[in-house]
């Protein structure tokens, strides 16, 4: 069984707290300081945040769950803490890490961008870079759903924000396009999450006491099926999975490219996690009936954004696209209920975090020294930017599973959950999972390789001509930080998958 | 654990990870001067191949394991397994690519060197994993591993410069480009490579779940890994998907129908990465998996009383690789290439390995004698380490051709025999033995083959013996055409690349010859001994074999009299369909752009247009819409009158108590 451990000091709180406390001494001082002093002080708080994360890691794979001291009971939502356990040190990991690297980032990027904006302002975005980001890493601290409800507004409204002032095309419409979508989907769990709470409570890590899972299925059988309905729609949208899909490619094409890095990614994956801990987790029964009906949809989320990102010309839309396949390969592991298909999920979180991070940023670089986003001019840009096409190729590397990337680990374990569930399944289910997932992994090799190609290889483009070839070190040293992060968990994934086993054998049953 | 005291494991982790260094080093000194590159990487080469000989000298007659504890909480491990196979295979795996790589330091010279160097020993210390991997998913590892590199190295001239293209620019079948340029070849690789990846990924999940683990020990025959796997897939009615899963990754690897497309056009990577992928990495991947595997599953099927249905679906296989055999060699006869010429040869010299490997596997399980297995093994091993030397040196030869004559077609060659003995020699050696001439290595390892597809029975064996006389006949019109034939229409001049290049291919050639003056008895003797098989002659078959070769040399010969088929063709509508059907690969490249790429291009554009173009008007325009013009009606609602609320108010609230009675009453069935 899982242990717990308190902390001596809110290290939690402080991982969350500083990176906001920094936006908001970026925000106060705002042109007393220089671009390069603001990058400076916020990427601090975010290594200090990183440095604490990865300080707890011997603990959590000690078989400790992680639990900060400060926790407060709120009458008839019961009590908000903030916990790391396996699953969530992995995540917090990566949002930090992310957050670290796209910070440092921004600051070139940001100046080209207020550059055509006509603007300088430093403060304001990284006040509400920072709020955006330590909101997620709020989310996957949370111990209850209302707490991971409020932590997700938080991130909701400063990336609205960012998207709004900083963003490209119709941006205000966007954002609010945006905004909406994301409220429905926030409204929709929010509805789920208390039909389940005034029956049966809103925590599933209670300190002291241990995981509490298949609360839900206490509710009548209809109000339950309400419950689960509303939880699962609300996070579907939240994770862009087929069908409320649509918004992903307007939100995450034309937000600022820094944080289109983040909200690929980072974001929408969160969408994942609730659904493990809170549609998994208090209704285990009737996400097993399901998984055949989840199985096809996360297939279909694999293929279809796969071939929209195939179709794309341009480079943000393209990546967006495959932001959705991808959460088709999260969500397959979910839909597996097995706990090695958990795991995958969650690595390939992880893994598709720094992929597509890496690959947004480059989408930046190439939007800074190219000048344009249509891939039709782009090819043969390898030849000028060597750093940005080889970070490229890794990047894609990592979302289609090949070593030396934490991909290859990711895919392998949702398939190894995808055949345990097919085994256990039906022979027929053996065979149609047998084609969808080679048509799957077809398709997102497909788009991967033919669009580095057309941005990087052949014959040079039109765009060719003006690009420029300087390529910056602050563009590029951070996102070979996370190619490295991810090359280097690929190496030694123990630490993370021993204590992952533990918590998802409290999902699942068993071991 | 190897044996105590023994060092052998530690020997073989050098010969896995030395390349793997080097690939990060030069990684790490990428802006240094191209030699920096490519001596780091050589040098990497080197220290494998010299640790993987003497593992191999030390090691070959006892089993052994180095393994460290990866993911031990999900029975994945890091290992290493030592015996026979994998040690044999490891030497010529790193010695190979060790002569390969001293080649390529001056044919690749300064344009793109770390890149290629970086990919490079990453190929091969990705090859060397999967060979000495003892755990599915360290086999993974190095799979995909070869995957990505081959990839870079195959679109390793990025700019897709148009000499090295496949295919001649402007041929179409069936309205079909058949020319590809090295970024497109690239993509068909991975592609092609990769769909399959997928099935085996997915039945490597399947054994992991049963076993509970990764590691291979426990697939062993004697432990009872295999067994369950079989047992359980077969009563879950899902056998004969398993074992074609199982073996799809290697099949496609390997370049086997319909897969040996993306093998074909590989040859737009740079001759010495032909050389790579055709001689010591990625393609023998595929046929060593089958080595490696085969005989396990061949057991676990007899034991599980399983024997008819395994061999029903080994004999599909077996069909498959026969098929590839003939199709490809008939290609070779007509192809203009010279690479490509030496492409099709490969894909069907690998499909005898397969299909001796997969014939005893019938005989085996149709006749319920397990062991009998090894025969196919011994004549798929025989043929994997032969073909792997002489053509190396083919490739390597063909580089310094290409190089010199500025062409890769054959057709602009001719009597470079004058210009460049050396390169005639190595050749000729070498092509001697693809040809399976007496008593050229390849006459050794290809009668060892098609001794044990005899196995399985007459067909099978006349497909061979018809593929020989093909192979013969369009290695010996190849060189003719290139070294002897006088030139086509202008004066051809060659000459011989430096020492570097040339020294690699001669010994190479050498070698061909000289592992077939030391077969009988000596390594014979060690390959029989080390996979524990006990092979006899057999010659009558030997002397068919023998006389097959004949009859294709002296095919491929008419070229000496003067004789020009080109000529008759032509005259022929008959003849000019055929040369068509072969030039253009059997039409098998058009049929998968017709029926799957061009199709799922429109596919994708389709939906575009269609579904995603109703789901984004839907929400963006209709709800939005919609939301309007109930705005509107709600407001002509609203007019003022408390008669009309009081009535709106009581329909409301009849509303929420059915609304109440259905989620709450309803429920507690009251």
């Amino acid at each position: 069984m899982v242990e717990e451990i308190v902390l001596g000091s809110p290290l939690l709180w402080y991982t969350i707290l500083l990176p906001i406390i920094a936006g908001t001494f970026s925000l106060v001082a705002g042109k007393a300081l220089s671009p390069k002093a603001h990058a400076g002080i916020n990427g601090l708080a975010w290594l200090f945040s990183l440095i604490a994360i990865t300080a707890l890691i011997p603990l959590v794979y000690g078989g400790f769950v992680v639990v900060d001291p400060v926790a407060v009971s709120i009458p008839l939502v019961g009590v908000f803490a903030l916990f790391v356990d396996g699953v969530s040190i992995v995540m917090a990991l990566s949002i930090a890490a992310v957050s670290l690297a796209v910070a440092v980032y921004s600051y070139r990027y940001m100046e080209h961008r207020f550059e055509e904006l006509g603007i300088e302002q430093w403060g304001l975005y990284y006040f509400l870079y920072q709020l955006f980001t330590a909101g997620m890493l709020g989310v996957v601290y949370a111990n209850n759903t209302i707490l991971f409800y409020l932590f997700l507004e938080l991130t909701l409204i400063p990336s609205f924000l960012l998207i709004a002032l900083y963003g490209y095309g119709d941006r205000v419409r966007i954002a609010l396009l945006y905004l909406v979508w994301t409220h429905v989907g926030a409204g929709l769990f929010l509805l789920g999450v208390i039909l389940v709470g005034f029956t049966a409570g809103f925590t599933y890590y209670e300190p002291g006491y241990g995981y509490i899972t298949g609360i839900g299925e206490q509710l009548a059988i209809n109000l339950q099926n309400i419950a689960f309905m509303a939880i699962v729609l609300g996070l579907a949208i939240k994770a862009a999975l087929f069908g409320f899909h649509i918004w992903l490619p307007y939100a995450h094409a034309e937000a600022p490219t820094p944080v289109s890095a983040l909200l690929s990614p980072l974001l929408i994956g969160l969408g994942i996690y609730g659904l493990l801990r809170v549609a998994v987790g208090f209704f285990p029964s009737l996400w097993i009936s399901l998984t055949p009906i989840f199985i096809a949809w996360s297939f279909i989320t694999m293929i279809y954004g796969g071939l929209l990102a195939y179709t794309q010309d341009d480079v943000k839309r393209f990546l967006a696209y495959s932001s959705v396949s991808q959460m088709g390969y999260l969500f397959l592991g979910l839909a597996t209920m097995s706990h090695i298909g958990f795991i995958g999920s969650i690595l390939h979180y992880v893994s598709h975090a720094v992929g597509k991070a890496i690959l947004f940023a480059v989408a930046g670089i190439l939007i800074v020294l190219v000048h344009t986003r249509d891939m039709r001019s782009m090819g043969g840009l390898a030849q000028k930017l060597n750093y940005t096409a080889s970070l490229a190729l890794i990047g894609f590397l990592f979302l289609v599973g090949i070593p030396p990337t934490l991909g290859l680990l990711s895919e392998y374990l949702i398939a190894r959950g995808l055949a345990e569930w097919a085994l256990e399944y039906s022979p027929q289910a053996f065979i149609v999972v047998l084609a969808a997932f080679i048509a799957a992994v077809a398709v997102s090799t497909i788009y991967s390789f033919v669009g580095f190609r057309r941005i990087f290889l052949g014959k040079p483009g039109p765009a060719f001509t003006k690009a420029k070839a300087v390529e910056h070190p602050s563009l590029v040293i951070p996102l070979l930080f996370l190619a490295a992060l991810g090359i280097v968990l690929f190496l030694f994934p123990e630490p993370f998958v021993a204590p992952m086993k533990m918590v998802m054998a409290t999902l699942v049953g068993g071991a | 654990m190897a044996e105590p005291g023994t060092y052998v494991g530690e020997l073989v982790l050098t010969a896995v990870l030395a390349p793997y260094m080097s690939a990060l080093l030069v990684l790490m000194v990428h802006r240094a001067d191209w030699r920096v590159s490519a001596w780091t990487g050589v040098a990497g080469l080197l220290v494998s191949a010299v640790s993987s000989i003497v593992a191999f000298m030390a090691g070959m007659h006892y089993q052994g394991e180095y393994t460290v504890a990866w993911m031990p909480s999900l029975g994945i491990y890091f290992s290493l397994r030592l015996d026979f196979l994998s040690l044999i295979m490891g030497v010529v795996v790193s010695v190979l690519s060790l002569l390969i790589g001293i080649y390529s330091v001056e044919y690749i010279g300064s344009w793109g060197a770390p890149r290629y160097w970086v990919f490079f020993t990453f190929f091969v210390g990705s090859m060397m994993l999967l060979v000495f991997a003892n755990d599915l998913f360290t086999l993974l590892v190095g799979w995909e591993g070869t995957g990505l590199a081959s990839y870079a190295l195959i679109s390793f001239y990025y700019d897709d410069r148009e000499s090295d293209w496949v295919g001649d620019p402007g041929r179409k079948a069936l309205g079909v480009p058949m020319w590809s340029p090295p970024t497109h070849s690239g993509i068909r690789a991975i592609v092609f490579t990769r769909l399959a990846d997928a099935a085996m990924l997915l039945a490597i999940g399947l054994i992991h779940y049963v076993v509970g683990s990764t590691y291979m020990g426990l697939l062993e025959p004697g432990r009872d890994g295999f067994l369950k796997v079989v047992e359980m897939v077969y009563s879950s009615g899902i056998l004969v998907p398993f074992i074609i899963a199982f073996y799809l990754g290697a099949l496609a690897k390997s370049a086997q129908f319909p897969f040996h497309e993306w093998l074909v056009t590989a040859m737009t990577g740079p001759a010495p990465v032909s050389a790579l992928i055709h001689a010591a990495t990625m393609v023998k991947a595929g046929v060593y998996f089958a080595l490696r595997f085969t005989p396990w599953l061949v057991v676990a099927l007899a034991s599980a009383g399983l024997a008819s249905i395994g061999g029903m679906v080994m004999e599909w296989l077996l069909w498959v690789a026969l098929l590839t055999a003939f199709m490809l060699a008939s290609m070779a006869v007509v192809a203009r290439e010279l690479k490509l010429i030496l492409a099709y040869s490969t894909a069907s010299q690998l499909s005898y390995m397969f299909a001796a490997v997969f014939a005893a596997a019938v005989f085996a399980l149709t006749h319920m004698m397990p062991e009998e297995v090894l025969i196919g093994v011994y004549g798929g091993l025989s043929h994997l380490v032969s073909h792997a030397v002489f053509k190396a040196a083919m490739f390597l030869c063909a580089g310094a051709l290409i190089h010199a004559v500025h062409s890769r077609y054959i057709t602009d060659m001719g009597g470079l025999r004058k210009h460049m003995p050396l390169t005639f020699t190595a050749m000729l050696l070498a092509g001697l033995s693809l040809a399976a001439l007496p008593p050229f290595s390849g006459w050794w390892s290809k009668d060892a083959a098609v001794y044990a597809i005899s196995l399985s029975g007459k067909i099978a064996t006349i497909m061979a013996l018809v593929t020989a006389v093909l192979t013969a006949a369009y290695t010996v019109r190849m060189i003719l055409y290139v070294f002897t034939r006088a030139p086509h229409d202008k004066e051809v001049h060659g000459h011989e690349p430096s020492v570097l290049m040339w020294a690699p291919y001669l010994v190479l050639g050498i070698a061909s010859i000289g592992l077939g003056l030391a077969w009988y008895p000596f390594i014979e003797y060690m390959l029989a001994e080390g996979i524990g098989v006990h092979v006899k002659l057999n010659v009558a078959l030997m002397v068919i074999g023998t006389v097959s070769a004949i009859v294709g040399a002296g095919l491929g010969s008419v070229y000496l009299l003067g004789f020009k088929p080109w000529e008759l063709i032509e005259a022929n509508s008959f003849l000019r369909a055929l040369h068509s059907f072969l030039y253009d690969r059997w039409y098998i490249n058009a049929l998968i752009y017709r029926l799957i790429v061009y199709p799922g291009h429109g596919l994708a554009h389709g939906i575009k247009a269609t579904i995603e173009y109703a789901i984004d008007t839907g929400y963006h325009s209709v709800v939005p819409r919609l939301m309007v013009s109930i705005g509107r009606i709600v407001r002509s609602i609203q007019v003022g009158d408390v008669r009309s609320y009081l009535w709106l108010y009581f329909i409301g609230l009849i509303v929420l108590g059915l609304l109440a009675y259905y989620l709450v009453i309803g429920v507690m069935g009251v």
